[in-house]
């Protein structure tokens, strides 16, 4: 597994550091925390300390001293690579990987661009709130990194207890690492598990299949021993169910590219789903 | 022993149904006897098909068990079933009904995925299979563990005849069962308001359960609206409460609550 963690020098960026690790530790993950500067002539070496500062964090908000990330006793300089800057960070045998990244140009576009020439899976971004936008960058840059990468993005808005995750996860073709990225948002929050199947004036939608993938997906969750429930919504209700409950829980929406939910979904919807929800959104491909 | 009739077909409402009735019998000492109807209308590709009419019965019959067998196969449960699934071939409720007059059931139970459109429970609740039924019905929504039931009370609750429907049902069971007044409270927080509340009816109803050997863990009078005290029944394994007589904010409660709901009457 490849997370990037894309930050700024904002609260928003900051305040979620500590959850990035826990996923990050949790899931075993190799993980780069980016971040972008306009100009590529130098390093800026203030996006440099912002860096080192969210490591240091990082690295202390994971149980065990870190593990399994190598802790370097020296603060971490950065060597010019094609695309902008990386730190140069020891290592040791075994431990999963920590980078740090600078790059230079457009903000959103070069989230973008690492997110697909890392082949990352995940995009962890945070967002003020309740706005959801990056401070002195173009409007809606949340939105449109998780509308426009390749991989899942996690937006997080606010850290908040929650005791709900909300999945819309189009049982015909869901990931297996779809399901295990829930299963860890369950268990950081020791949270429940709504799934949302959506249902027509004929019943489930896609019906057969489609029943035996939903009947698959509870079997693998109460396996776990995670509380799953099954909830119907009708297509027609989808959006008002989607704006109700986002407020309620952390939403995460299966938006593959034959994903039923990603045509139901406008990117309007995807937009205002992110815009309007009170915690985190995840967007998984 | 209970004798519960168990209705199946290959969906995942079954499937969630019959895991969950064989969590139940963990708790209740109950026997199921597996039911399914075919419908003889259906497009279905049977060894009988146009064939005399005994032998065209023999092949649905045998399509259903099939259907049965399978789902049974499938979810690898472990419980007791009373000899053979019964296949009913004809029109769903009519067919349930006159077996569950007929057979002396004394619970009904299938499986309906949660939604919270109350007209779709509405007219689950007022079809002539579950208005006319003898025996209480069990609605199973989501797959749970019924170690903790709840019985639910409040404006339209014939107290009576649920505490002798549960009884009848419940007394020898071995999980926990509280009792929750509900009072309708659209605006606001949900509030836990004091004993007193539930009025005389509480208290008398207490009373009957106690002085028939039934021990109440926790008994308690809530308002609120009826999504936030349907959200706040989700640690519980079983809801138990009568049949709403009208749509009532009891009925917007019965139709949001995500855990099985048994209706007596």
């Amino acid at each position: 597994m490849r997370i990037l963690f894309a930050v700024d020098d904002q609260t928003y960026s900051g305040s979620i550091v500590p959850e990035a690790a826990r996923i990050s530790a949790n899931t075993w993950a190799d993980i780069t925390l980016l971040t972008v500067q306009s100009s590529s002539n130098k390093l800026d070496e203030n996006k440099a300390d912002i860096l080192r500062q969210h490591k240091d964090i990082f690295l202390s908000s994971i149980e065990g001293g870190g593990f399994p990330y190598y802790a370097s006793s020296t603060p971490e300089d950065f060597e010019q690579i094609s695309s902008g800057w990386q730190g140069c960070q020891g290592s040791r045998e075994g431990s999963k990987l920590c980078l740090l990244k600078i790059r230079s140009g457009d903000t959103v576009r070069e989230i973008i661009n690492e997110a697909s020439e890392g082949e990352y899976d995940l995009v962890i971004i945070g967002a003020s709130s309740p706005d959801c936008q990056w401070k002195n960058e173009s409007l809606d840059l949340p939105q449109k990194v998780a509308e426009e990468a390749a991989c899942s993005v996690l937006v997080i808005k606010r850290l908040r207890p929650t005791g709900k995750i909300i999945g819309c996860l189009d049982q015909s073709q869901i990931s297996q690492e779809s399901l295990e990225m829930i299963n860890q948002l369950v268990t950081l929050h020791q949270a429940d598990l709504k799934i949302i199947g959506l249902t027509g004036p004929k019943g489930l939608s896609g019906k057969g299949n489609v029943e035996a993938q939903m009947a698959d997906i509870l079997n693998y969750y109460t396996a776990r021993d995670i509380n799953a429930w099954i909830t119907l919504v009708e297509k027609q209700a989808l959006e008002d169910f989607v704006s109700s409950a986002s407020k309620d829980g952390i939403m995460a929406v299966w938006m593959g590219k034959k994903s039923m939910f990603a045509k139901l979904f406008s990117q309007n919807l995807v937009e205002k789903l992110i815009e309007n929800s009170q915690s985190s959104v995840l967007i998984l491909r | 022993m209970i004798k519960g009739l168990l209705v199946l077909d290959e969906n995942l409402a079954s499937s969630i149904a019959l895991r969950y009735a064989c969590r139940l019998a963990d708790y209740l000492p109950i026997k199921f006897k597996a039911a399914h109807v075919e419908d003889p209308d259906a497009d279905r590709q049977s060894a009988g098909v146009g064939w005399i009419k005994r032998i065209w019965e023999e092949g649905i019959e045998d399509a259903g068990r099939q259907t049965v067998r399978r789902l049974i196969q499938t979810e690898k449960v472990d419980c007791e079933f009373m000899g053979d699934p019964k296949i009913l071939i004809g029109d769903h409720n009519q067919e349930l009904l006159n077996t569950l007059w007929r057979d002396s059931y004394q619970l009904f139970i299938e499986g309906n995925l949660n939604t919270s459109n109350i007209d779709d429970f509405y007219n689950l609740i007022t079809s002539e299979l579950y208005k006319n039924s003898p025996t209480p019905m069990l609605i199973v929504k989501n797959l749970v563990t019924p170690d903790k039931a709840v019985l639910v009370c409040g404006e339209g609750v014939r107290l009576d005849v649920l505490g002798s429907q549960f009884l009848k049902i419940a007394k020898d069971a071995s999980f926990t069962v509280d009792i929750l007044f509900y009072k309708h409270e659209d605006n606001g927080e949900l509030q836990y308001l004091d004993n007193s509340e539930g009025g005389s009816a509480l208290k008398k109803f207490e009373k009957m359960l106690s002085e028939n050997g039934f021990q109440i863990g926790q008994s308690r009078v809530i308002s609120g609206s009826p999504a936030q005290t349907a959200d706040l029944l989700r640690d519980y394994g079983l809801a138990i409460t009568t049949f709403p007589a009208r749509k009532s904010a009891r009925l917007e409660l019965l139709a949001n609550i995500p855990i099985p709901v048994m209706l007596c009457q």
